[in-house]
This record gives structure tokens, C-alpha cells and sequence, in this order.
């Protein structure tokens, strides 16, 4: 399960930028950045935040007094805590006195943590104890803490991590485009990649650094992890460039502000260099294309004939980008089912829509607890979940459908559920709006470069909120059509309302057999049944299943643990099977 | 006889004193918890438990064994005189005056165990995703999942094995059974119901199973099943417990409306949580051999009935979520009291 972020042992912030050269710095600079901004960090009671003092061997004295007082505290965190004293053992070694690497054993050997449900907390709890097992010398057979000896611990952290690399890469990842969560993948990758002591697992895990920076470098605009998302947190989710990875893309790419997070650090430190083909797909690709993936849902407990796999489509311009899933419920509580993104001088740009669901019956799919514990214990920790006001989560009662820059979201929502509406998100600060009162209609909105119109099926009211404009529409048959452009594709804001307003939409079958037709600005005719076909001109899309992506920058067949990454003529190839990274210039 | 007055405060203070000592049964009470309100407010409520708790003083007192936050759901003391607790991370068996967590990263969330008769050493684990099975009383696990029906049957909730050693599984979708150890499971009715808890009423043949929505009875070991819920308040039913020293009697926990009970093989049932504050019960116990009493664990304390009496009294722990009861002997040696 994910956790609230500011009770992770990491920190996460978003800081006041000291490199105000953007797009002019090298990736080096960028790293030292990061190191002179964690090693003087005024709040240094976290072993991670530590780590840059002792790494650096800046005021140490101090650092090893608040080390210190934090080693005589009871720990807490779980997988969180074994990995952030991991990370201070390795990488702030040459500087961290024997007495306080000791201690460190110690707490290993008595403090007790649980490797927790999550997918980034298995792999971090298993990447953290494959490194103790290789450097903690002096434990004793059955001196851990989970009662195994070193090479018991060993070798259950290898086999999970080698099952790992190869679901994920053969099958796909569960916490998939997470802006808030790949970040721990990708420290735990790090870690890995500079510290493991056998090669092929250093390989492995730079495999897996690129594999995962690669599907963030196709989905990155502007600072922003752009299109729908297995794991997300509102604040995050209304300001699409407060996430760790907005940070880490700063650092790779340099074309936005240099902001910090504790998810940077590890690269600082590391000897790791991103390849330059990432950079140019998320920077220089200026071709529209769409990348379709195949995604693994969450682990069910429960309904457990649903599907296993959802397809994601994101579409992108160096302006903007649509992206969806296809529909249903990969995770109830933090999944973002679509939105649309842009480049613009706002925080805020982004819109999106969803069915607030929330049951304990939806929960207890997703969680072993029985319905009640199951939503006592997550409506406490995640106090949003039950409303009906809130910004993220999934719901069955969903389906989407895009095309390009097109997408149709349905809904069917039963008598029965807590929640009868829909609600979409508008950001303040829209250049211009255009809206046919309170629908049905087109509500039209330009943010910069990016156009975008929102045709509401059903009645809607708009109400004015401190982050936005919240569109809610109280109807359990309900469906929006979104469509978006920008220059080259219509010249201007008035021929885009001018397009839209001439297109035509025919929703006479929605009421009785949940079917629209639309045709798109671009002449393309869609067809969408809910639970049924999805058409584009006549012809039925079918997402493919022997393929974990494709597109024209990414390329991975399912079962082949292989992913084709490609700019112009170059060509990195990544394959976990085989253990081998390729470059083909 | 004359007491000075300084011998007479002696005796007086150690008579008070005496009377507040927790004086030790000659029982022992086990409870698994996965939930304490109290331990540490504040941080995340999985983090919120203590394992497992045991009292040898008739609940006055408790003390906290294994892993401080494992949320322990199932105890075995196997015939082999070790014990097993089964958590949400995998399974712990003590050895010496450790613990050993004896599965690996595949095994998750115990739910129950069951012991098989006449074979010492092989013990079944039910989980929420499957089965596994140990040959060496809990040292090793192999995983045995592919022997259930693919769908939500692989939700064990609870195992029950019948003296002629076959093994009924209640699971989320329906009742299972296997007549050779766990190797092979077919089914046996309830398909598409959560059936959250079993039991076995070895004086009448009566079999009764707890699901989400009512109690069930069968009385040809599973081949046939009838609902019998009059008088049930709530169809949210959590465990289920036969009261062998009765005929025909159930008592039934819900997730809302406390305990039921019945005396006519579940063709009536009547309220029976007087005394009880909190009315999500996850647990039922009997002890049979010992004090005759019925143990209810709910989502805040435990709860004892007595014999004889139709009020149930708290028995402390009230902040904690019980998820597990087990009462057996305590033997005294010496001072140095084990078992």
C-alpha cells in the first residue's frame, strides 16, 4: 500500500531553485547542485538527508551527533528505514566512524520490519537486505532480525529481486507512472547498480533504471509525468509539477527549474549516467505520436477473475498530452484514470475527470482485510478516500476511450453506490473559457498554446474552489467528450471553437444503449459503447496483448523482456533476459 | 493472640498487597492482535499492533511475544510441541526463545492453520492467496495454490479438519475439500459466497459455515447446504463456533451486530452480546477442557462468558483488535513458570 509521503523516511520538498540557468547546465552541475543543497539542509534528523554530509564530509561534527541521537531512537518505517541506513552506510562510508556503522549493524539485528503490501516497498525492503547480507561482515548466522541466516537473506532477496526484473519487464509493472513512487524504484535501482557485489545484478538494475527512465522520458513534458497514473496523491495530481519526479526531471533533462527532492540523491551520488537518447525523446521528439501499453493491475485479493491487465494510451505533442486507461479499477484509492496535460506558465496544468467510488467492498478487492477492517483502517490513513470531493482514486463504474488527441470517458454508475456524480478538474488561470451555461455542452477553455473543449452530456454545475474549478455533473449515466490541439494542428483558439462547435456529436443512443458517436475536429469518426465496442471509422480497436508497449519511441513484446528504445537512427536496447545493454547509434 | 500494632499494619499491608497481585491460573490465554489503538498513537494503524499477547493470570495482565508489529491472524501449537504464528508478512515459528520467520517473500497474510491428524509435522497454512503446506512442523513451506480452483476459492479464510482427517476450507468463493492432505481440493457448495468461517458440531454431523451473507448449515458434510438466518440481525458474518458440550448449539460473530446464537441447529438464532461494547467480532473461542468458558474477540477488547452466565465480562485489551483466541494448560515448575 502507498503511504502519505511525508511520513517516509525520505524527504520530499520542493525547494527554492539555486541554478536559475535553465537549459544551460550540464547534468554534472545539476548533480553538484543537489549534493551542496542536501549536505547543508538545515533539517538533517533523516538518515537520507544525512547521507549528502557524510557523502560530501560536510560539518560533520554535527552530522555525527544528530546520527547520533537518531540511532539511539526507537526505528521506525519499515522498508523505508532499512533502506535509508543502507544508503548511509554505503554511501557516506569513507567518512562514517566504525563506532556509528556498528550501531547500525546493531539496529539491523533488532528492529523488526515488515516488508509491507506496496510493490516499492518490497523493493526497497529487498534491495536494502540484499546489501546488508554482502556487507554486514561480522553478523552472525542467525543474528538478523527475521531469525535467517546471511545467506538465507541473501538469497531471498535475490530471488525476489530476479523476479522482479523479470515480471516487470515480461509482464509489466504494477505501480506503473507513478510521479510520486517511481522515484523509490529508481533509488532502490541505484543503490543496486553501484553497490551489489555480483555484476550481473549491477546490470539488472541498470537495465531497469533505463527501462523505467525511458517510460518517463516518453511521458515527460514540461516537468511533468504526464498521462494517466497507477499511483498518485491529489496535491500532486491538481499541480502536476509537485511530484519527485518533476525534480527528477529537472535533474536529467535540465529544461525546467532545478527543484530538490530526496529521490535526486541517489543519482548525485551515483557514477550513473542517464543516456542521451532519454533526454532527447523527452526534449527534442517533435513529431505527435501514441504510446499504447499494456499494465498490470494491483495484486487482487478479491474478484480475482477481473481483469489483470489494463491498456494505457497517451498521446503527445511537444506542446501537450492526452493519455488514458482503457477503464475499470487498477487500485481504488490513488489511481488517475486520464488527463490531459500542457506546457504553460501555469502550476496547475491540468484537467481530468473521474467517479469518486469508494466502498469497502471496492477496497476488500484490493486489500486481504475483510470490507469493514478494510475500510476502517484505510478511510483513517487515507482520510479522502470516503468523499465525494476528492481528486483521486478508481472505479469500475468507468471506461474510456481515446483516439489521438480525442478521448471519451463513460460512465454507468449502479443505484447503489455511495457517490451518483462526476467531477472534473478545471485549473484557475485558463486563458479563455467558453461554456454553453450548464450544459449539455461544449465548455471550451485555452491555457497558452493548448486548446481544449469538454462536452458535457448531461446538466453540470461549476463550482469555484481554492485550487480550481470543479465540474460536477449529478448523474450515474454520464459521459464527457474531450477534445484537444494546439498550433500547428489548428492555427488558433477561435478556428479550434469555431471546429469544435461544427463537429458532430450525436449522444441519441447514450440513454438507452450507452452509445456516442462524435466526430473529431480532424474528420475522424469515433463509436463507443460502454462495456462495448470501441470504433474508430467503422473499424474496432483492439489493444493488443502481445505487446507491453508500442510506439515509435518505445517497444517492448510481451514475454520477451526486451524494450527497443529509439530517437531518429539511434537505438538503445534493453534486455533483461540476457542481461546486455546495446547501443546502436 | 496479641498483634503489636507496627506486625498488624504488616499483615494488613500485605494483605492488601496480596489482593492486588494477579494471581496465576493454571491456564494460559493466547490472543493474536493485529490492531492496538494505544501502542503508539499517532503512527499508521497497520503499524498499531503487538503481535501476540498472552496472560497467565486471567487476563488481568498480558505480555507481548513475537514481532511487536506483526498483526498476528492464526496460532498453531503443533502436536510437536512447537509454535507457529501466522502474520500478515508470513510465518514465525519460535525456536528457542527466538523467532524464526521460516517463510520467504512469496508467502503472505496467514489467515489460519490446521493441523493434520496422525501425521505429526504436516501443517497446512491458508492465506489470502493460496495454500501452503509444511512437511517439517513449520521449518519449510511449498506452495500448494495450483491445487485450488483459480478464482476467489484461493482466499482461505478458514480450515477445519473432521476426525476422519478430511480438511474443509472456507474461502471467498465457496467451501473446498480435500480428503489427502491438501494435495487435491474439489468443491463443496456455497460457490460464490465468502464464506468467512467453519464449523464442525461433531455430536450432531452438524457442519456450519458463516459467509457474507447468513449462516449456512449442511448436514451431509458439505454435499447439501441450507441457509438457516432467522433471527440473525445481521447477515455480515465473520466466524462461526460450535459448542460441543451442547447439542445443536452455535454462537456466530457479525461485523455490526455482535453475537448470535443458537440452540436448534441455526433454525433459530438470538442476540447474545450482552455485556459486549464492541460488535465487530473477529473471533470465537470455546474452552472446552479447562474452564468451560466461551472467549469473544472483537475489533476493540476481549470478552469472556462464563458457564452459566448470559453476561459477557471484558477481560481488558480493549484497545486491541483480536484476531486469534487460544486457551491451554499452564504448568508451574519451580517458580520458573513455562509451559
Amino acid at each position: 500500500m502507498s503511504k502519505v509521503l511525508k511520513s517516509l523516511t525520505f524527504i520530499f520538498l520542493i525547494a527554492a531553485t539555486t541554478l536559475s540557468s535553465v537549459g544551460q547546465t550540464t547534468y554534472q552541475e545539476r548533480c553538484d547542485s543537489v549534493k551542496a543543497f542536501f549536505s547543508t539542509f538545515d533539517i538533517a534528523s533523516d538518515y537520507f538527508i544525512l547521507t549528502a554530509r557524510f557523502h560530501e564530509g560536510v560539518d560533520l561534527d554535527t552530522a555525527m551527533s544528530t546520527l547520533d541521537d537518531l540511532l539511539s531512537s526507537q526505528p521506525r518505517g519499515d522498508a523505508y528505514w532499512m533502506f535509508s541506513t543502507m544508503t548511509l552506510y554505503l554511501h557516506g562510508s569513507a567518512n562514517l566512524p566504525e563506532r556509528q556503522k556498528k550501531r547500525i549493524r546493531e539496529l539491523w539485528k533488532t528492529y523488526q520490519p515488515l516488508p509491507g503490501r506496496s510493490e516499492h516497498e518490497q523493493v526497497l525492503y529487498y534491495a536494502a537486505l540484499l546489501l546488508a547480507s554482502e556487507n554486514f561482515d561480522d553478523m552472525e548466522q542467525r543474528g538478523w532480525f527475521n531469525g535467517k541466516s546471511t545467506d538465507q537473506n541473501h538469497a531471498e532477496a535475490e530471488a525476489f529481486l530476479l523476479d522482479w526484473f523479470a515480471r516487470t519487464t515480461e509482464d509489466g509493472m504494477e505501480e506503473f507512472d507513478s510521479p510520486t513512487h517511481t522515484g523509490f524504484f529508481l533509488s532502490a535501482m541505484l543503490l543496486l547498480r553501484d553497490f551489489a557485489s555480483d555484476r550481473d545484478m549491477r546490470t539488472r538494475a541498470e537495465i531497469m533504471l533505463d527501462w523505467l527512465l525511458a517510460e518517463f522520458a516518453a511521458k515527460y513534458r514540461d516537468g511533468m509525468y504526464t498521462g494517466p497514473h497507477s499511483l498518485e496523491f491529489e496535491y500532486s495530481a491538481i499541480r502536476p509539477r509537485a511530484s519527485a519526479m518533476t525534480c527528477i526531471g529537472a535533474l536529467l533533462f535540465g529544461d525546467v527549474e532545478l527543484c530538490y527532492s530526496g529521490e535526486q540523491l541517489l543519482f548525485a551520488f551515483s557514477s550513473y549516467r542517464p543516456p542521451d537518447i532519454l533526454r532527447q525523446i523527452a526534449l527534442e521528439y517533435v513529431r505527435p505520436y501514441t504510446i499504447v501499453q499494456k499494465r498490470r493491475t494491483g495484486v487482487r485479493y478479491r474478484n480475482t477473475t477481473a481483469p489483470k491487465y489494463v491498456y494505457e494510451t497517451t498521446f503527445l505533442t511537444p506542446w501537450y498530452s492526452l493519455g488514458s486507461l482503457n477503464g475499470g479499477l487498477i487500485q481504488p484509492v490513488n489511481q488517475h484514470s486520464w488527463d490531459a496535460s500542457w506546457k504553460a506558465p501555469i502550476d496547475r496544468s491540468t484537467i481530468f475527470s473521474m467517479h469518486p467510488a469508494a466502498s469497502p467492498e471496492l477496497l476488500a478487492e484490493f486489500y486481504p482485510a475483510c470490507e469493514e477492517e478494510a475500510w476502517n483502517t484505510l478511510a483513517s490513513l487515507y482520510g479522502r478516500y470516503p468523499t465525494f470531493n476528492k481528486y483521486v482514486g478508481g472505479s469500475p463504474y468507468e471506461e474510456l476511450f481515446q483516439h489521438r488527441n480525442t478521448l471519451i470517458a463513460m460512465y454507468d454508475i449502479p443505484k447503489t453506490d455511495r457517490h451518483q456524480l462526476i467531477t472534473t478538474f478545471f485549473p484557475h488561470g485558463l486563458d479563455a473559457t467558453d461554456a454553453d451555461s450548464t450544459g449539455p455542452g461544449w465548455i471550451l477553455a485555452r491555457s497558452g498554446r493548448f486548446f481544449i473543449g469538454v462536452f458535457a452530456v448531461r446538466p453540470y454545475q461549476m463550482v469555484s474552489e481554492p485550487a480550481g474549478t470543479r465540474f460536477v455533473s449529478p448523474f450515474r449515466r454520464n459521459a464527457l467528450i474531450v477534445q484537444v490541439a494546439s498550433p500547428p494542428q489548428v492555427p488558433t483558439f477561435e478556428d479550434f471553437i469555431k471546429r469544435v462547435k461544427s463537429s458532430k456529436v450525436d449522444t441519441s443512443a447514450f440513454a438507452r444503449k450507452k452509445r456516442i458517436r462524435y466526430t473529431t475536429i480532424f474528420g475522424d469518426k469515433l463509436e463507443f459503447t460502454y462495456g462495448g465496442a470501441r470504433k474508430v471509422n467503422r473499424k474496432k480497436v483492439r489493444f493488443d496483448p502481445d505487446y507491453l508497449v508500442k510506439s515509435p519511441v518505445l517497444n517492448s513484446k510481451a514475454g520477451s523482456g526486451i524494450l527497443r528504445v529509439t530517437f531518429r537512427k539511434d537505438t538503445l536496447i534493453l534486455n533483461m533476459k540476457n542481461v546486455r545493454i546495446t547501443h546502436q547509434p | 493472640m496479641i498483634f503489636t500494632l507496627p506486625s498488624f499494619l504488616l499483615i494488613l499491608l500485605s494483605f492488601l498487597f496480596s489482593s492486588h497481585q494477579p494471581v496465576e491460573t493454571d491456564f494460559v490465554i493466547e490472543v493474536g492482535i493485529i490492531r492496538n489503538t494505544l501502542l503508539k498513537p499517532g503512527t499508521k494503524p497497520e503499524h498499531l499492533a503487538f503481535g501476540l499477547s498472552r496472560s497467565t493470570d486471567d487476563g488481568k495482565t498480558w505480555t507481548s511475544q513475537g514481532w511487536p508489529f506483526a498483526q498476528v491472524r492464526a496460532v498453531l501449537h503443533t502436536s510437536n510441541g512447537n509454535l507457529l504464528l501466522g502474520c500478515d508478512h508470513g510465518i514465525l515459528k519460535k525456536q528457542d526463545s527466538s523467532w524464526v520467520l521460516t517463510s520467504d517473500w512469496r508467502l503472505k497474510n496467514t489467515t489460519c492453520f490446521a493441523e493434520i491428524p496422525g501425521a505429526p509435522g504436516l501443517i497446512l497454512a491458508g492465506t489470502a492467496q493460496g495454500l501452503w503446506v509444511s512437511m517439517d512442523d513449520g521449518d519449510s513451506w511449498s506452495d500448494r495454490t495450483s491445487k485450488l480452483p483459480q478464482d476467489d476459492s484461493r482466499y482461505i479464510n478458514a480450515l477445519v479438519v473432521d476426525p476422519t482427517g478430511a480438511v474443509f476450507a472456507a474461502t471467498e468463493n465457496g467451501c473446498l475439500v480435500s480428503f489427502d492432505s491438501g494435495f487435491s481440493w474439489s468443491r463443496v457448495g456455497l460457490t460464490t459466497k465468502r464464506v468467512r468461517g467453519l464449523a464442525l458440531h461433531e455430536g450432531s454431523s452438524l457442519l456450519a459455515a458463516a459467509t457474507r451473507s447468513g449462516v449456512f448449515f449442511s448436514v451431509d458434510n458439505g454435499a447439501s447446504w441450507s441457509k438457516r438466518s432467522e433471527g440473525l440481525l445481521s447477515t455480515k458474518m465473520t466466524c462461526i463456533l460450535a459448542d460441543t458440550t451442547r447439542d445443536a448449539t452455535f454462537y456466530a460473530g457479525t461485523t455490526d451486530m455482535g453475537i448470535f446464537r443458537t440452540t436448534d441447529g441455526g433454525t433459530t438464532w438470538t442476540s447474545g452480546s450482552f455485556g459486549i461494547s464492541n460488535y465487530f467480532i473477529r473471533s470465537l473461542y470455546i474452552d472446552h477442557s479447562l474452564t468451560g468458558r466461551i472467549y469473544a474477540g472483537t475489533d476493540g477488547g476481549l470478552f469472556v462468558l462464563k458457564p452459566g452466565h448470559d453476561k459477557w465480562e471484558t477481560s481488558d485489551l480493549g484497545s486491541c483488535a483480536i484476531s486469534f483466541i487460544d486457551v491451554h494448560p499452564f504448568i508451574h515448575t519451580n517458580n520458573m513458570n513455562h509451559e
